[in-house]
């Protein structure tokens, strides 16, 4: 079993923003790992081990389209457990979501993956997109909002519980499939592999690297592609037409009676 | 609502990437040729997230449960803690700088001095396990016989055991060449003494953390003389083990009673009996009567590391007191006290408040860039022993010198920070809800162990001043006076004036204390033992802001841009000269006064 986990870099969240023009200005932001990613990781080392035993049952390959260069993120996921690395060299803040769909759907297909798991969403763009695109050029079934999963090994298949408006819908998918997980897949009991016991109980979040995994991070292979390599022409078929910042909240009104307040209500703000 | 805990990271970087260039000078090294840039930044973001995710959790309720003990000597510590410990266990940060063959993780000392620093500002208390731990860890490692050395070294830095330091005793703590704890060699089974004493102020004495506790126990063998010369080592285990490390007899070893104390209070502290309900068997570490050099061979280090807790608890200090700073709001700004209608403020806007942040925020920046510096040069000292043993040899003089002034000036500094925020605060600062009293608390102790503040002052100046006929001081104001000149070009000319005037009031109160001695007068310039160190710690201290400067500004025109962090460091220079530097002058004055008034026999009749 291969298992194939995108992961993205993005801005830090908690910087506040820059505009330069009619963009983020992101020259000075601090690149950080996009927390999604962190859970997809989590879900798919999960997967992977079998706790109290030595063997692993698939081997997790972290992809991410970026520089070459500026790979911290990845790094930080070889930390955390992944097995090997495959980046994508490209400046990815050029892409539009169907190309680096299109770049790990061809990774996904190099390499011979059993299923993608992605985190939802990426922090910065919130696109939603990637996971459900891929499986579109792969063919293959998708569960979307991940919040529990199960891996049937006998049956080859995966039982999903998904996020969805009105509750959760639990749908059982063949591998190879993609799977996109939401923030309650690393709740203690959200991932079962048929192997670790039922009942065993994970750390709430996404696992902390061990120092030892740190250290052991730079020696794990990373492959590096080019798009064109992948045979993948880079575009973005979406413009960006403009980029404000919020307007500021402005001061509130003091006023002297609940009289003057409805009045206002009904004749100012009009929502009554 | 309390104020969350919050780790500063961009800060720890700052100088371990920019100030120190500590990740390029380390990979010329061998032993940290793989480690890059991006390994330490995955490294300081675990360390944070362990810092906020499991240290800091446990750090409250530990202060407010303590530790309890049970009729058998049986320590239970907080709850929180065992769950933190095998958590720091499993990912090996227990000894994250010692070698990979031996348990440990293999991280340059750097690094493990960020990790102190860190996670002792999350939870100071619980931090003494682990700290105590990898330091007994190094001690075996170094000096136990061969016999175990591997088995008890694996264990200590892999977490599976713990350790302690027991060298005080009731009637001897500054002073431990006064130990009385005896050692008698066993008539039935060889290599074995047997131990019988009290030793005190054990931390981690007892605790239900791990499976086995080593204790490493200054003691006297028979016929040895009195004084630290006739001192030995031993080990002593809370269970007797074999040679695959399983656990046999509980050991004479027991806790009888645990202290209640001003703060630590998850650290359990214990009066620990030796042979008093059973006999104490122990190993002989080292050989015999060296036990005293041994343990000085481990000084050093134990003091770098409380000097690291003064920078975690300045670095707390400030974190807390500058968030609350921005969200408490209080009064209106100054120049509107009389507008009945104005804004309320948060406190961060007024002047005063805004001296204290800017106070905590230097003294936590300088101390670490300090501590991080020393901790940095003992990886290149370490690392350049064999193929430039000179200037090895120079890094090491350099840390001997600077490291009583840093365990002492950073101690005091981090009290009295620790003080200032409850300042900043106020009434709530007072208060338990809110985090900062308990730093109080818990940082006093920082200028208690590991050497009296007094005692660093009286080493530096019995000892480390006397070194060569003061020549690594000489060397100190050489290279620091070249480092002011270079500042001078780029720009900083008055700033580098002030730290040179400094400087020269520093030398002249080394040659007068000098004098002093030289006629005799030793009590007089034993006096001013703790001035001198304040006048050199706080010009220390000033050219670290000097030097973070130089960085920020040269960073600011590399990129065109000014970020906080490196504005800080700028605005921070100047207040270090105008607020802070003022202090070492003043103490010069102290040093050369002459003043001998607490001398004379008739005030404290």
């Amino acid at each position: 079993m291969k298992i194939l986990v995108t992961v993205k870099r993005i801005p830090d969240p908690d910087e506040s923003l820059k505009f330069a023009g009619n963009a983020i200005d992101t020259s000075s932001s601090k690149w950080v790992a996009n927390a999604f990613d962190e859970y997809a990781v989590e879900t798919a080392l999960r997967m992977a081990e079998h706790i109290g035993n030595k063997d692993r049952l698939a081997e997790v390959i972290v992809c991410s389209v970026c520089p070459k260069d500026k790979r911290q993120h990845v790094t930080q996921f070889l930390a955390m457990g992944a097995d090997r690395g495959v980046i994508v060299d490209a400046d990815e803040t050029a892409m539009d979501s169907q190309t680096v769909a299109k770049l790990v759907a061809e990774v996904f297909r190099r390499e011979g993956c059993d299923l993608l798991v992605s985190g939802k969403l990426s922090q910065d763009s919130e696109g939603n997109e990637v996971a459900q695109r891929a499986a579109g050029l792969l063919d293959l079934p998708q569960a979307s909002f991940a919040a529990t999963l199960r891996w049937d090994r006998g049956a080859n298949a995966l039982t999903v519980g998904r996020e969805v408006d009105d509750g959760v819908e639990t749908k059982t998918i063949p591998l190879p499939a993609v799977v996109s997980v939401d923030l309650r897949i690393v709740l203690p009991h959200s991932v079962k592999n048929g192997a670790t016991a039922d009942d065993h109980k994970y750390s709430d979040g996404a696992r902390l690297a061990s120092l030892r995994g740190i250290t052991m991070a730079k020696r794990k292979k990373v492959d590096v592609h080019t798009p064109a390599a992948l045979g993948v022409t880079p575009s973005s078929h979406v413009a960006v037409a403009g980029v404000t910042a919020p307007e500021k909240r402005a001061a509130g009104q003091i006023v002297d009676s609940a009289q003057t307040l409805v009045n206002k209500l009904i004749t100012e703000a009009k929502v009554l | 609502m309390s104020t969350p805990f919050r780790v500063d990271i961009d800060d720890v970087e700052f100088v371990f990437f920019e100030q120190l260039r500590a990740h390029e000078r380390l990979s010329a090294l061998p032993a940290f040729a793989e480690l890059d840039r991006d390994t330490y930044t995955a490294t300081f973001r675990e360390i944070k997230r362990m810092a906020e995710e499991v240290l800091h959790p446990v750090d409250r309720i530990g202060d407010r449960q303590g530790c309890s003990l049970d009729d058998e000597g049986n320590v239970t510590t907080p709850e929180g803690y065992k769950d933190a410990w095998d958590r720091m266990a499993e990912g090996g940060w227990i000894a994250s700088s010692a070698p990979v063959d031996q348990g440990g993780s293999g991280m340059p000392r750097a690094v493990a001095m960020v990790c102190n620093e860190v996670f002792t500002a999350a939870c100071c208390a619980f931090m003494m396990y682990p700290g105590l731990t990898a330091a007994a860890g190094r001690m075996v490692a170094a000096f136990a016989p061969d016999a175990f050395r591997d088995l008890v070294t694996q264990k200590l830095f892999t977490g599976e055991w713990s350790g302690t330091m027991c060298l005080t005793e009731a009637g001897a703590g500054s002073s431990v060449g006064d130990n009385r704890c005896k050692a008698t060699p066993s008539e039935t089974e060889d290599g074995v003494f047997l131990l019988e004493g009290e030793k005190v102020f054990i931390s981690g004495g007892d605790n239900d953390l791990v499976e086995n506790i080593v204790h490493l126990v200054l003691a006297r063998t028979p016929g040895a003389p009195e004084g630290t010369k006739g001192l030995s080592l031993f080990l002593v285990p809370k269970y007797e083990f074999d040679a695959e490390g399983n656990l046999g007899a509980r050991n004479g070893a027991k806790v009888t009673t645990i202290e209640h104390k001003l703060g630590i209070n998850g650290s359990a502290t214990c009066v620990l009996a030796l042979g008093a309900d059973r006999p104490c068997k122990s190993w002989l570490v080292g050989k015999e009567r060296q036990g005293i050099e041994l343990m000085f061979n481990m000084m050093n280090e134990a003091r770098i590391g409380v000097a690291g807790q003064g920078v975690a608890t300045a670095n707390a200090a400030y974190q807390y007191s500058v968030q609350y700073a921005a969200e408490r709001v209080q009064g209106t700004a100054l120049m509107r006290t009389r507008d009945g209608e104005a804004r309320r403020v948060p406190i961060i806007e007024h002047p005063d408040v805004r001296r204290m942040l800017m106070t905590l925020q230097v003294v936590a920046a300088t101390t670490r860039a300090a501590v991080y510096r020393v901790a940095f040069n003992e990886d290149l000292a370490h690392g350049l022993e064999q193929t430039e043993p000179k200037k090895a040899e120079k890094l090491r003089q350099r840390m001997d010198l600077l490291i009583p002034v840093l365990k002492a000036h950073c101690t005091d500094l981090s009290f009295e920070m620790a003080s200032m925020a409850v300042q900043v605060y106020g009434g709530y600062g007072f208060i338990k809800e809110y985090p900062v009293e308990q730093l109080v608390r818990d940082s006093k102790v920082q200028s208690i162990y590991e050497g009296t503040n007094g005692i660093q002052a009286m080493d530096l100046l019995g000892r480390k001043m006397r070194i060569n006929s003061g020549a690594l001081f000489m060397e100190w104001m050489a290279d620091t006076q070249r480092e002011l000149q270079e500042a001078g070009k780029e720009g900083f000319g008055s700033q580098a004036a002030a730290i040179n005037r400094a400087i020269g009031q520093l030398g002249a109160s080394a040659m007068h204390l000098g004098q002093l001695a030289g006629n005799r007068k030793i009590d007089v310039a034993f006096l001013q033992a703790v001035p001198f160190l304040k006048t050199f710690g706080y010009t220390l201290l000033a050219v670290e802001a000097l030097d973070q400067a130089r960085v920020a500004k040269k960073l600011i025109a590399q990129h065109g841009e000014e970020r906080p962090l490196w504005v800080r460091k700028i605005a921070g220079l100047d207040f270090y000269i105008n607020h802070l530097l003022p202090q070492a002058v003043a103490w010069a004055k102290t040093v050369q006064s002459g003043d001998e008034s607490p001398l004379d026999e008739r005030v404290f009749t």
